[in-house]
């Protein structure tokens, strides 16, 4: 996939507002095809980044291409390639969902009605054309916002929290559709989540973005290789001091148990050898398959992201 | 792509504001009509009598006399006579000041009762067209399509213009009408005398400047929609700046009152007459004045330029500024 062009491409992206560096020296690529998600805690500068891929931002510094084309300097060509949804999708309330498609439509070239109809049926709202956007639900908005993201037929797909307000079965509609546009229909999808599960599902790779700054990029199978080994002993603190400075693992204590990540060919069974030299007696051991989430809060560092309900306290 | 913007837009605002606008004019409308007419009958007191009246207070002044009663500085003898002759000569050749019939009802509201309403109107949809969207979030999906940004200013610009246009075509057909039904057509040809004509230092009203009635009123309703166009693109300025519809409006609002009460402090200099205030209500620019006037007279054409160059400033600034803009909101 590496040898392919990149569809979406930031070349060391900054954004100062206010004198502050919001997001500074950004670099990635997306390519056909691909799911790339976009971690980071509130406030990483997520959403301000994705503003500069949209066009909605000018950056202070560095350069967004789409598809080849600048978009600085051909805006017009470069957004025809993408469809959106940034943070909530704000559509217009007073009129129907249909007309808020046609709305939107109008805007790209050759987009017919059936067309609208079709992506009002594929995202799961084939029923609720005639109504009006205000009496929908934050989920079915995203349904909407989703179909409004697809009319111009774009090659890349821009998502931030397209999983926020929905209910389970949402969010495996929506799953579903962002894995099938980009299996079936090679498109590029660049989404943003604090549902670190959800990234986990369906990403093939992610960029971790903390203070401005992307702090890992990895595939998602590499990033999730490294196993986590449990173990219980009589003193933990102890133990585990002796394995980091006879090994140089990392890991910490949590509860009775040491959590010690596995890395640089260091097996469980070389560990329980160890132990069982320095006569600590191992009263429990199991590996742990690491989730996304355990990599990001080491990586971050900080406490853990907010819930939706509390996402939704803040507004 | 600009026709599709304004497509897109005209729905919005039509889906918004019109129905809202329409109806806020009928309600004037029928209280200045109806309201009328139910509180005074048909029995309008005609404008010959009011110009009997004006004479005989003149006469008064003439013969050193007090007039019975009198707003500001009393004339000389020597210009209430020549008052005299001027609101004579209309007596004289059938040449209303103010009739009663639906052509001058019309002219009225154009030119000053609802020419307010209109300017208040505008500013309120000009400001609130991109401040609305930014503080909805909406502007965002708008700003992520292929459209240029200009052409978004442009478009919202003349969907409001549209929206207004047919606010005032609608406000001149249902005042005609409630008003002719009550008071009568009269006729619309009848002769309007904008000021008294004068050579050296009497008066030739032969000479006056004068023009039929639907002219006059097709020309209050211009000048109107110019004024309208000026207010809508200082609207759309504060929009463009601003992310929230309540600031926009209120400094669009801010702007228009405010200039007009600094314009009246500042009244004696030359200079405010290059600034949009002047002109905003067509009353101050088709004054209908049987006074001799006082002091050089502000041209028409003075008006339509003044008008037209402030609100290309306003909208160029307004794409300008919106081209610019980092879209926060």
């Amino acid at each position: 996939m590496d040898k392919k062009s990149p569809i979406l491409e930031a070349k060391g992206l900054t954004k100062i507002l206010g004198g502050r560096p919001i997001v500074s020296n950004l670099s990635f690529r997306v390519y056909p095809g691909e799911i790339y998600g976009f971690l980071g805690p509130n406030g990483a500068g997520k959403t301000t980044t994705i503003r500069m891929l949209t066009g909605l931002i000018y950056p202070s510094m560095g350069s967004v291409h789409i598809n080849g084309v600048n978009l600085r300097e051909n805006r017009g060509d470069a957004l025809k390639n993408i469809g959106c949804i940034v943070e909530n999708p704000e559509l217009y309330k007073y009129l129907t969902a249909i007309e808020n498609l046609k709305q939107f439509a109008r805007l790209k070239d050759g987009v017919n009605e059936d067309y609208l109809y079709s992506l009002l049926v594929k995202v799961g709202l084939p029923n609720n054309g005639d109504q009006k956007v205000g009496t929908f639900s934050l989920g079915m908005r995203q349904r909407l916002g989703l179909a409004q993201a697809l009319i111009g037929k774009p090659k890349v797909l821009i998502l931030d929290e397209p999983m926020n307000g929905l209910d389970p079965q949402g969010m495996k509609d929506i799953r579903d559709i962002i894995i099938s546009l980009a299996r079936e229909h090679k498109m590029a999808i660049f989404i943003s989540s604090h549902l670190l599960h959800e990234i986990q599902i369906i990403a093939d790779r992610v960029g971790i973005i903390d203070n401005g700054r992307l702090i890992a990029e990895n595939r998602v199978s590499n990033l999730l290789s490294d196993k986590v080994l449990s173990i219980k002993v009589a003193e933990p603190e102890k133990t585990l001091n002796m394995i980091m400075s006879s090994y140089g693992l990392s890991g910490f204590v949590k509860g009775e148990e040491i959590q010690l990540d596995l890395r640089k060919g260091v097996e469980m069974t070389d560990v329980i050898r160890f132990l069982t030299t320095k006569k600590i007696d191992i009263l429990d051991i199991r590996t742990i398959d690491q989730e996304l989430e355990d990599i990001f809060f080491k990586l971050v560092d900080k406490a853990p992201l907010k819930t939706d309900e509390e996402m939704e306290g803040v507004k | 792509m600009i026709a599709a913007v304004l497509k897109n837009e005209t729905q919005k605002v039509f889906k918004r504001r019109l129905a809202i606008l329409l109806l806020v004019v009928t309600a004037v409308i029928m209280l200045m009509t109806f309201g009328e007419f139910y509180l005074s009958g048909s029995a309008h007191i005609t404008w010959q009598e009011s110009v009997k009246n004006e004479i005989a207070d003149y006469q008064r002044i003439v013969n050193g006399q007090a007039p019975s009663e009198w707003d500001g500085k009393l004339p000389t003898p020597a210009e209430a006579q020549r008052q005299i002759q001027v609101l004579q000569y209309h007596l004289d050749n059938n040449i209303p000041i103010n009739g009663n019939d639906a052509g001058w009802f019309l002219a009225d509201i154009i030119n000053k009762d609802l020419a307010l309403l209109m300017v208040l109107m505008i500013a309120y949809i000009a400001a609130e067209t991109i401040a609305q969207e930014s503080g909805e979030g909406t502007i965002k999906l708008l700003m992520t399509t292929p459209v240029p940004r200009w052409q978004v200013v442009l478009g919202k610009y003349a969907s409001i213009m549209l929206t207004v246009t047919i606010v005032l075509a609608y406000t001149v057909i249902l005042g005609y009408f409630t008003d002719g039904m009550l008071y009568g057509f009269g006729s619309l040809t009848q002769n309007v005398i904008l000021s008294p004509g004068i050579s050296g230092a009497s008066i030739d009203m032969t000479i006056s400047s004068h023009m039929p009635l639907w002219q006059y009123i097709l020309s209050g309703t211009l000048l109107n929609w110019l004024s309208l166009a000026c207010v809508g693109a200082l609207g759309m300025l504060f929009s463009a700046l601003l992310n929230n519809s309540g600031a926009a409006i209120g400094a669009t609002l801010g702007t228009v009152i405010g200039g007009q009460v600094g314009l009246g402090v500042i009244s004696k200099a030359n200079w405010p007459n290059y600034l949009f205030w002047k002109y905003l209500t067509p009353a101050a620019n088709l004054p209908i004045d049987t006074n001799i006037p006082s002091g050089a007279q502000v041209s028409v054409t003075m008006t339509v330029a003044v008008l037209i160059i402030w609100a290309l400033i306003f909208i160029v600034s307004s794409m300008f500024v919106f081209e610019k803009k980092d879209i926060l909101a």
